[in-house]
């Protein structure tokens, strides 16, 4: 038998043994015996003396192969034992944060913002427009127009900050129904949204501030009724507080609407069940709306000098929501002031 | 309104019971409470008069209750009295009036002239000899003591029980008070003497409606009564005054002399002119009744113009259009009525009615009659609907690259704040977008000094959130809003209100600059881009800004013909340190303000698809040496032009920067630019001496063109 031959039947041993070794004991027991430094393959290696000069090449290269073989083989073995047992105590800790400084950051929109977002997405899914008013604006369009008289109580509801003769800062959103029906680019259907601030002289606290955020919208076509108004704000909330929210109207009285309504939902803390944050009603207050009055179409008309907003062809409804209010029930914030301070801890949360 | 039960049952067929109760609870669908008065305080806000609080049980409790501005007969009880009865079904009693005159004429005691019935439509009195002033009765003193009056003698008293019962304020003067026992109803003169009753009062003026003696004022007509002619424990013969005055006058009067009475309320808003003589009877009777003496024969009235009737139609059609609710007519029929409207004629398609004295201040037209149906019909019954047509409603520019603005900066790690528009004029005024102050509110209407002032700029509100913020050590440093400044306009009561967006970031200038200039991007601007320029190019710096890092945001844009136009849209710098003192803001932020309108008028995309390169670019670096003074733009703007004329560099591909180095190695007043350029061919791959020798080339023109060196 050549040695060639010989060290054919080593490497079938030592593929067998390498076959039966079942555990991490058994394959180190193997690796001892044919590739470790006084195992077999270098018992073998010190026998190269008896290797004829000319077969000395073929000889070192078969014994090299077969070192590679068998080591290779040996690895596969130890990586299937391992991937069958538990990994090692990793040197890895995937909770280990990024050094400060290079960890991603980043920053959030304001509240009032997503709030807006939110009731803006809703209306746009049902066809409103978002348009926007000056903040500062005349007597006519905050008053007069709006069916708000001078020298009339119902003017008291809506303190202003004058800055000059007939330059106020508007009191309310409403201004906003003016100015875009009065456009004579615009002719109705008119479906329009108008966030944005207006100011009212108060004390400023955890209830009162101001300067703060209106949602105004407003719809008109040829046979616009309070059910469309009761139909976009059962929406509206359900796009705000999620689907099942309900809403209920009570009888109220704004000049630029008839008939007017306060519009309640239910509690979005309890779905309405009655918790302390509604008082146990179950209903907690969102904001104002109606029927446009024809006396503002009548104004508008005036301002334009036609008659397209014909109270005997066109009707309208009109909604006003308090911004704040509406995120302050969404996110549990009992102090208006936070909107206004900016406090990164209170931006971080909401 | 306080509205006391027990007193309202003084008016209801049997009064508030539990049973009329729960039937208006059935159907309006709601549940009764256990307390009598919780469930009537909720009925009563269902149908427009929302109740506030609760105060006592039974019938001995008093509502409170919002009586809306629309509403002015609703401000007393027999008007509350009508809406219950309407809500409940109910009978409604009206109080008796009855009185027996057996007195002398009124006119034998008595003379009355009104100058002024544009101010004072109607005035009329009575007058009652022989009354002993004395305490009133339990009953009536229950009364007053539930709305929270003090009881006072029978004859003060009864004028206010009436003001409350009945919504007519009354004036008693004690006759023998009255010069020459005459009343005249005119305007004050000028700065003629007066004294109220309490308080004090600026001078009179023409404007002020007086009631008179035959010689001076005894009362400011429906606001206060004077001193000197008040009724007193001696008073024997009274002059009973009921009258109505002018709703606009009554107000301005009582603005004028920062007085408001309960009387001004009522007047300032409307009472019910027709029922004024009613209201001096009923009060006379109870004078008499309680005081005892003898009523004068007849009333002096001065009413030249009646009001007359009013009717108005209300058509079923208009109001289902409008409620949303199909009302049958005989319901409608009902519920004006209950309100007491008398239907002169009724057909399937329309109802005419005449309008009671004590509604016609808020019902006039056909609307105010479909929202009485409504309200008393109930909110309830109106159906959640939307018919709306299908609409995808545009965008407005603006509100899309704000929308862009927040999404880009967010995804930064700055940090959305909303700032008060109001602000404190002590605080400095940057002359960002222009040199004037900031606006002052009309002091008349400043609740806070430090809220007085419209704000001319972002920066300034920014810096202020960065003060809170380092104070609590909240961490991150990166603020930016979307709001609109205020900047007077030339000739015009109203100044330009402009869109803009403010940028803080304490990070540093470089820091902001990068987020800035990922703008132009993130909004897809073609056909332009966005760089900084050194404000020395424009004029002296800003002193708000360092003046070295004073720079403003262009927008660059390449013309038909070749030329560039260039177009500023915003600012961006470090805070100079006397801002940041003014503040006490630690550190050096970076400051920007952009105009959000100009950015929305940028051309935006889609933009073209180039189609990709073909063949693989070869890059090769370059550090130059160069003298401090020439900038990073300047460089970048040479090879991006030189690369136009190059056929081997596409132009599109712009040089990139690598790193500025400054140091011993260097030498003073010398810097070290490395940056990388891209070479390609259109047609074929390059080869490495073809590039070498395009390089060469490039290097060469470098140098020459900013005298600089190749550094090896
Ligand atoms: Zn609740």
């Amino acid at each position: 038998m050549s040695l060639l031959d010989e060290l054919e039947t080593l490497r079938a041993e030592a593929a067998a043994g390498l076959k039966a070794a079942a555990d991490p004991a058994g394959l180190e027991a193997w690796r001892i015996k044919y590739i470790g430094t006084k195992g077999l393959l270098k018992a073998w290696m010190k026998r190269m003396g008896e290797v004829p000069k000319e077969d000395k090449p073929a000889f070192g290269q078969r014994m090299n192969a077969l070192k590679d073989e068998l080591t290779a083989a040996f690895e596969q073995a130890q990586a299937g034992t391992a991937a069958a047992r538990p990994a090692a105590k990793a040197s890895f800790d995937v909770t280990e944060p990024l050094p400060a400084g290079q960890r991603h950051e980043f920053g959030r929109r304001h509240p009032l913002t997503r709030t807006t977002e939110q009731l803006r997405d809703t209306l746009r899914a049902l066809g409103f427009e978002v348009v926007e008013g000056p903040e500062v604006e005349d007597e006519r369009h905050n008053f007069d127009d709006l069916n708000i008289p001078a020298d009339h109580p119902s003017r008291d509801n809506w303190d202003t900050f004058f800055i000059a003769k007939d330059a106020l800062l508007r009191s309310q959103t409403s201004t906003v129904q003016i100015r875009v029906m009065e456009q004579r680019s615009r002719t109705p259907p008119i479906r329009v949204i108008a966030p944005g601030r207006v100011y009212r002289p108060d004390t400023i606290d955890a209830t009162h501030a101001s300067t703060f955020h209106q949602v105004e919208g407003l719809y008109v076509d040829r046979n616009v009724s309070m059910a469309d108004l009761k139909g976009t704000l059962q929406l509206m909330v359900e796009g705000l507080f999620g689907e099942g929210t309900r809403v209920r109207f009570r009888p109220s009285f704004f000049p630029f609407t008839e008939p007017s309504a306060e519009m309640d939902c239910s509690c979005p803390a309890c779905a309405g069940e009655g918790c302390n944050v509604c008082k146990g009603i179950g209903w907690v207050e969102l904001g104002g709306c109606g029927m446009v009055d024809p006396a503002v179409f009548e104004a508008v008309n005036r301002a334009r000098g036609d008659n397209a907003y014909d109270p005997e062809v066109w009707s309208g409804f009109a909604f006003g929501f308090g911004i704040e209010r509406l995120c302050m029930r969404r996110h549990g914030i009992s102090d208006l002031r936070l909107f206004l301070e900016n406090d990164l801890r209170f931006l971080r949360q909401t | 309104m306080k509205l006391p039960i027990f007193w309202l049952n003084d008016y209801l067929d049997g009064g508030v019971t539990e049973a009329a109760l729960e039937q208006a609870c059935a159907r309006w669908g709601l549940k009764p409470h256990v307390e009598l008065a919780d469930t009537l305080g909720m009925l009563l806000s269902f149908s427009g008069f929302h109740c506030d609080g609760i105060e006592g049980s039974g019938a001995e409790a008093v509502l409170e209750l919002d009586v809306l501005s629309n509403r002015p007969d609703a401000q007393c009880v027999v008007g509350l009295a009508r809406e219950v009865a309407a809500m409940l079904r109910v009978g409604f009693k009206e109080p008796p009036c009855g009185i027996e005159e057996i007195g002398e004429p009124v006119e034998k005691h008595v003379k009355m002239r009104v100058e002024d019935a544009e101010l004072c439509p109607r005035y009329t009195a009575r007058v009652i000899r022989g009354v002993k002033v004395q305490e009133s009765p339990d009953w009536l003193k229950k009364r007053l003591a539930a709305l929270g009056l003090i009881p006072r003698n029978n004859v003060v008293d009864i004028t206010n029980f009436i003001c409350f019962e009945l919504n007519q304020p009354l004036h008693a003067f004690d006759l023998k008070k009255l010069k020459e026992r005459t009343i005249v109803v005119r305007r004050a003169r000028d700065k003629e003497p007066f004294r109220p009753l309490y308080g004090e009062i600026p001078p009179l003026t023409s404007e002020t409606l007086m009631i008179c003696d035959a010689e001076r004022p005894v009362a400011a007509g429906g606001v206060i009564g004077g001193a000197g002619s008040e009724v007193d424990a001696s008073t024997a013969d009274i002059l009973l005054e009921a009258a109505y005055f002018s709703p606009a006058n009554t107000r301005r009067t009582s603005r004028r002399l920062k007085v408001s009475t309960d009387s001004s309320y009522r007047f300032e808003r409307g009472i019910d002119q027709e029922a004024v003589d009613r209201a001096s009877a009923r009060a006379a009777r109870l004078i008499v009744e309680l005081a005892g003496g003898t009523l004068c024969k007849g009333i002096l009235d001065s009413n030249p113009q009646p009001r007359e009737p009013k009717s108005v139609t209300l058509r079923a059609e208009r109001l289902r259009k409008v409620f949303g609710v199909d009302v049958p007519p005989a319901e409608t029929a009902r519920h004006l009525q209950a309100i007491g409207c008398e239907v002169l004629e009724q057909t399937p398609e329309a109802a005419t009615v005449r309008i009671p004295s004590w509604r016609r201040g808020d019902l006039e037209r056909e609307i105010d009659l479909i929202e009485e149906v409504a309200r008393l019909h109930g909110y309830h019954h109106i159906p959640i609907e939307t018919s709306m047509p299908a609409r995808i409603p545009p965008r407005g520019n603006l509100e899309v690259v704000s929308d862009r603005m927040r999404d880009l900066l967010t995804g930064l790690g700055y940090f959305e704040c909303v700032t008060d528009s109001l602000i404190d004029p002590k605080w400095p005024a940057p002359a960002v977008w222009a040199e004037a102050k900031p606006l002052a509110l009309d002091p008349v209407s400043v609740m806070r000094e430090d809220h007085s002032a419209l704000r001319n700029s972002l920066l300034v509100s920014l810096m202020a959130v960065a003060k809170h913020n380092q104070d609590r050590r909240t961490g991150t440093g990166r603020y930016f809003e979307c709001g609109k400044v205020f900047l007077p306009h030339q000739g015009k009561a109203r100044p330009d209100e402009r869109p803009v967006l403010g940028v803080l970031d304490e990070a540093g200038f470089a820091t902001l600059a990068d987020a800035v200039l990922r703008i132009g991007e993130s909004l897809e601007v073609i056909d332009a881009h966005l760089k900084l320029k050194p404000l020395a190019e424009f004029g002296k710096p800003p002193a708000f800004l360092v003046a070295e890092s004073a720079c403003r945001l262009i927008r660059v844009r390449e013309e038909e013909d070749g030329g560039r136009a260039e177009d500023a849209i915003g600012w961006l710098g470090v805070a100079s340190a006397d801002l940041c003192k003014a503040f006490d803001v630690k550190g050096a932020p970076a400051v920007a303000e952009i105009d959000l309108a100009k950015l929305a008028s940028l051309p935006r995309g889609p933009r073209r698809y180039a189609p990709l390169p073909t063949q693989p670019a070869v890059g090769r670096d370059l550090a130059i040496v160069i003298d401090e003074a020439v900038t990073w733009g300047e460089v970048q703007s040479f090879a991006s032009s030189y690369a136009r004329n190059e056929p081997l560099r596409a132009a599109k591909e712009a040089p990139e920067f690598l790193s500025v180095y400054r140091g011993k190695q260097i030498g003073p007043g010398k810097k070290s630019l490395a940056f990388s350029v891209v070479y390609r061919a259109a047609d074929r791959s390059l080869t490495d001496e073809e590039v070498n020798a395009a390089h060469e080339k490039f290097s060469a023109a470098v140098c020459e063109r900013f005298e600089a060196t190749v550094r090896k």
